[in-house]
């Protein structure tokens, strides 16, 4: 039997993982842009993924449908029930709506954390990678996505942009396992509780929302919505419902799980929010 | 236009795996299954083609599946190269045929894994305990993986004897 490894592949190797793990320590740093190297691959791969992607939605796409026909009936009832409301609501909403406004006149307060702009995205690609939980969505910079914007789909918030190129750009979802990524949230209620949605149950499919504050009753079933206050996001956006409300592993302040309103996997047209109030960190970048 | 055939069908392999896989393939659900098909491809390449190719092959698009699907470089650049080269040497002390080639290659399918969790577990990013990771990711992958693997070595070995007669040809 051969040796394994001569005098020279052994030095070879040891010098890989030196510089294997330099690599995982720069990468792991929070970079706030991508180089010109790296977004060019991005969007040259970006191109061929959507050429592929997308015929093979309509193919899994057809086959859902079939399975989706079978549920129609029951469907169909429910919804009938659900539209009288429906009706009522609406027209609640719209005289809340003008009467908002005409209120916010009289303060003479003309912006406000709800306001976003929407640009809307066409998935091209998943990572097919088992610890990460990334895609890929065909507008990028040109379309004016920037860096750590909310990405929402129809049902509600399932996470932010992580990287932008010229074309595309990589989209976090809210399950993925970093530390960076935390959304500031509220519940809504009579007192409306603050917290972060951190991490994610995968036995149980829950988000977890931690650090709210003890003296707050939460009711199971309240709604989650973003808080406005941190970075980028907007106020309002529907992260999901609270199933169950706990204290936190050292008692102090408690942790609730939540059930997302969006589902993480089945994921076609999303739309990228911008909120129309800068935070601070942008208005220094324009003034420059 | 021949010499670009095989960088043609590696990159095809690259961009089915995040497209239609990843499309058609449960993630998120009980079972994790991550399909490896370029992986194996390297390794068809190192045994019908060429040792050179499939490592240069391996670390090219090593970097560029840690660029594109991954937060962090290096981890797939280094653990495809190694695998590809430890799988060389076996390669070169055993006449490889269809049974070999079967058990060596989910040997290192096993060993790619199992070094990218370890490298995943050391930062922080793999979360799964040991019995976690092999029971909803490792073994349900390796499973799919050997499913296509028999599909796919008879195309493959056809696909890479022709090219391989074709560089013949030229020189």
């Amino acid at each position: 039997m051969p040796q394994f490894f001569s005098n020279k592949k052994l030095i070879v190797f040891l010098v890989s993982i030196i510089l294997l793990v330099a690599l995982i320590g720069i990468s792991m740093r929070d970079r706030e842009k991508l180089t010109l190297p790296e977004q060019f691959i991005m969007d040259s791969v970006g191109w061929i993924q959507s050429m592929f992607y997308q015929p093979a939605q309509y193919v899994a796409g057809f086959f859902e449908n079939i399975e989706e026909i079978k549920n129609t009936y029951n469907e169909n009832k429910i919804l009938k029930s659900k539209l009288e409301d429906f009706v009522k609501i609406s027209v609640e909403a719209n005289q809340l709506r003008t009467e908002n406004k005409k209120l916010l006149q009289l303060l003479n307060k003309k912006d406000s954390l709800r306001d976003y702009v929407i640009r809307h995205g066409t998935v091209i690609a998943r990572t097919p990678e088992g610890w990460h939980n990334f895609f890929s969505i065909n507008i990028g910079q040109q379309d004016g996505v920037k860096r750590d914007m909310a990405v929402i789909t129809a049902n509600g918030l399932i996470g932010k942009v992580k990287d932008v190129s010229q074309f595309s750009a990589t989209v976090q979802l809210l399950t993925d396992v970093d530390r960076t990524n935390r959304v500031s949230a509220i519940v809504d209620g009579e007192r409306s509780a603050f917290g972060l949605i951190e991490g994610y149950d995968i036995e149980n499919k829950l988000l977890l929302f931690k650090k709210i504050p003890n003296d707050i009753e939460i009711a199971t079933g309240a709604t989650v919505v973003t808080s406005g206050l941190g970075g980028t996001f907007p106020r309002g956006l529907v992260i999901g419902t609270v199933t169950e409300v706990v204290p936190d592993e050292y008692g102090l302040t408690q942790m609730a799980f939540i059930e997302p309103s969006a589902d993480f996997y089945d994921i076609g047209h999303v739309m990228v929010i911008e909120r129309k109030i800068l935070g601070t960190k942008d208005m220094q970048e324009e003034s420059k | 236009m021949r010499h670009l055939i095989l960088p043609a069908v590696v990159l095809l392999l690259f961009t089915i795996e995040s497209t239609v896989l990843s499309l058609l393939l449960p993630k998120g659900s009980d079972y994790i299954i991550v399909p490896r098909l370029m992986f194996i491809f390297f390794l068809f390449i190192a045994v019908f083609l060429s040792r050179q190719t499939s490592i240069i092959y391996a670390f090219i698009f090593g970097i560029l599946y840690d660029l594109l699907y991954t937060s962090i470089m290096g981890v797939y650049t280094f653990s495809f190269a190694v695998i590809v080269y430890l799988f060389i040497q076996l390669a070169k002390v055993f006449q490889i045929q269809f049974f070999l080639m079967t058990l060596f290659t989910m040997i290192s399918l096993v060993l790619v894994d199992y070094i990218i969790y370890t490298l995943y577990a050391m930062v922080g990013i793999a979360n799964a305990s040991m019995p976690t990771f092999i029971e909803t990711m490792l073994l349900p992958s390796l499973i799919f993986n050997f499913i296509f693997f028999i599909f796919l070595y008879y195309p493959f070995r056809k696909l890479l004897s022709k090219i391989k007669s074709f560089n013949i040809q030229e020189n």
